[in-house]
Formats: C-alpha cells, structure tokens, sequence
C-alpha cells in the first residue's frame, strides 16, 4: 500500500507541479492592451502630479479573492523618476521602475530589473495600482540608494515568496523593497545593521496559512521555504511597509488608485 | 480507506499550494510578445506612441544628493525643485526584450 501511495503521490506531483511554478500564463495579458497603457499612463501622471521622484508601487498579479488575509498586492518594487534614453535617440522623462524578479525556470533565484510602468502592469489580474509615496526627505535618499547601485548590495539573489524580513537567508520583492528603503533611512549597506534595525522597528505581516501547507510547501515547491523561520510565519508586505513609514511620520501619501481614476487610502 | 483519505488530503492541499507561488508575484511579462501587442494596438502610429528604452538615469533635483558619492553618470541634475507636476512623457515606454527574446521570436517567425 505504501508503494502505491508513494506511485500516486509522484504522479499528484508531476499534475500540479507546472500549475504551480509556471510563469508565461502568469503574465499573459487579462485586460486589453489599451487598458493596460491607458492605466499605466494615469500611474505615472498620478505619481508626477504629487511631484513623487520616488515611490514605491505594488500591483494585484492575481484573483484578489485568492490573496491571502491581510495581503493586497502580490508585487512591489520602487518607482524612480528618470531621465529615459529611447532606442530611436530621443529622450524622455518618466518613471522607471526598479524591480526584484524570480528568474525564470529557477524560481528560488531572483534578479533586479529595470521595467516601466505598462511592463510592470501588463499581467495584473486588476487594474489596481498601489502607490506609497515618501516624504520628500526620504524619496531623495531612496534616490541616492537606487542612483549610487547601492540597491545591488543589498540583494540576496536567494528567494521565497515568504521571506523573513528579520534575517537575510531569503529575499522577496517587498523585503527588496523595503532593504531599499532602510538603506536610505540608515544611510547604510551593511546587511546585518539593516536587519537588525528592521527588527526592533518594523511590523510584518503573519502569513495565515496552516502548518501543514507550509510545511508541503517547503518540501516541493521551489519558491516556498519556511527555513527561515521560526515558529509563526512573517513577512513584508506593501502595506505593512506603507504602516511603517506611516508610524516614523515618512509618509506622505499611500494609496490606492483604480482604473476608474478613483483614489482610496491605503491605510 | 485511511490510504486514500491521506492521498485526498495531501492532493487538495498541493492544490491550494497556488495561493502561494501561482501569483506571478515577482515574475517578469515577456519582453518580445509585449513589444508586438503593443505595436499591434497602435497598428501605423506605433512608432509615434511607443518608445523602447535603452537606459533610464535618475533624475536628482540639485542641491538634494547629501553626501552621496554617486558615481559618474548614474544620475542626472535637475534644476527643478519646485516643479510639479513632473513632466512625464505620452509616450509608452516598455523595457527592451533582450537578445534572447528577440533569437526566439525570429526563429518562431522563420518556421
């Protein structure tokens, strides 16, 4: 009986493995390709009104009634104003978008990509943009990290989608993010400080998730590890960033905007 | 009989493993069937709507670098500190598919 078990276990595996850790159907547009642009273009315009040289952006990758309790966008990255060089020579101006990605086919690695906006929205299952905009004071020192190549230091290519922001043995996106957004408050590269000061003053968010899933998790699926942790499992989210710079008054706006050109606060 | 509910258990809960590593969280849009969609979208205006970008430098207001050595070239200065809104381009901008992505699309188109 066990050798059966152990048969269609292989073969529940080899079923579910692709659905799982399959990338190209992640991003296959949902919404038409002038709604993407379209949408993509009203981020960019909302973030230059608020004159933001420096934001940090998340977007909803997947059913939002699927999102985990207490979890609102499934990606983060930090939005930089820039001067665009276009392959025809012309130049522009606009916002170009500093993301963490997992590699394709090795899902536990990532790597830092630049993208702009229509990229960056182009397989969101809502046209839903989450914006958190800094205080002036503090997009400038975000802008000296990502401007000096400091936010290459403080990448750990190493990733799970539930990484602990309290130590650096895995690094999602948001933990990228939010590493970016220490670097400039601490005006340091030193990972360990980074980790010790996000520690005694950030709140991640409890993954509410049984053990047991977890723990299958961590057996076979690439981009899943508990190693990381111990006991309750935490990470960061966009929104627990948005609280943090919110509670140490480094906020200035956090939002969310729709495709109806309506604005909700995030927090 | 124990057998078998062991087996639906573990296959609903793999299952539902999706809420975890089926987000695209932080995966990367192709580069190479974007670029076509959206030059489609526009049909003989792309090239007036559409811009590939090559590099993109930061653009740091004057007088707000600190005491930041940044290296040379990796940022642009700007005289406008109290400019808002920003000047932001009409144009669609999407980053450039790499070599990669670009072999595979002609080969496709070659069959």
């Amino acid at each position: 009986m066990n050798k059966l078990l152990n048969i269609l276990f292989i073969a529940m595996m080899t079923i579910t493995r692709p659905a799982i850790a399959g990338s190209a159907q992640d991003t296959e547009i949902q919404f038409t390709v002038a709604a993407v642009e379209k949408f993509a273009k009203e981020v960019e315009k909302f973030a230059a009104k608020e004159g933001a040289r420096a934001f940090i952006i998340g977007r909803v990758g997947r059913p939002e009634k699927e999102l985990p309790k207490g979890i609102k966008f499934t990606h983060t990255a930090v939005a930089i104003y820039s001067s665009i060089k276009l392959d025809s020579g012309e130049t522009v101006k606009g916002y170009a978008i500093h993301n963490l990605y997992q590699k394709k086919g090795q899902l536990d690695k990532s790597e830092l990509i630049i993208d702009y906006p229509v990229d960056f929205f182009w397989g969101v299952n809502s046209l839903k943009a989450g914006v958190i905009i800094p205080t002036p004071d503090l997009q400038k020192r975000i802008l000296d990290v990502i401007a000096s190549g400091k936010d290459k230091l403080i990448h750990n290519k190493n990733y799970s989608v539930i990484a602990n922001p309290f130590n650096n043995i895995f690094q999602n996106c948001t933990e990228h993010t939010l590493n970016i957004v220490n670097s400039g408050i601490y005006q340091t590269t030193d990972i360990q400080q980074l980790k010790s000061n996000t520690k005694q003053h950030f709140k991640p968010q409890k993954v509410k998730a049984s053990p047991f899933k977890l723990l299958l998790g961590n057996w076979f699926v690439d981009d899943v590890s508990t190693k990381d942790h111990s006991g309750s499992v935490y990470t960061t989210t966009f929104t627990a960033i948005g609280k943090y710079l919110k509670n140490n008054n480094l906020l200035s706006k956090a939002v969310v905007l729709k495709t109806d050109g309506s604005t909700e606060q995030l927090l | 009989m124990k057998t078998l509910n062991k087996v639906l258990l573990i296959t609903l809960t793999m299952t539902s493993l999706q809420s975890f590593a089926d987000s695209g969280a932080s995966q990367n849009a192709s580069a190479a069937s974007k670029h076509s969609a959206l030059a489609t979208s526009h049909g003989t205006v792309a090239s007036a709507k559409l811009g590939s970008a090559v590099i993109a430098t930061p653009l740091i207001v004057v007088g707000a670098i600190g005491n930041v050595a940044l290296q040379a070239g990796s940022a642009l200065m700007e005289n406008a500190v109290a400019a808002t809104p920003l000047e932001v381009t009409d144009k669609t901008i999407t980053a450039a598919p790499s070599p990669a992505q670009i072999m595979k699309v002609n080969r496709q188109e070659n069959l």
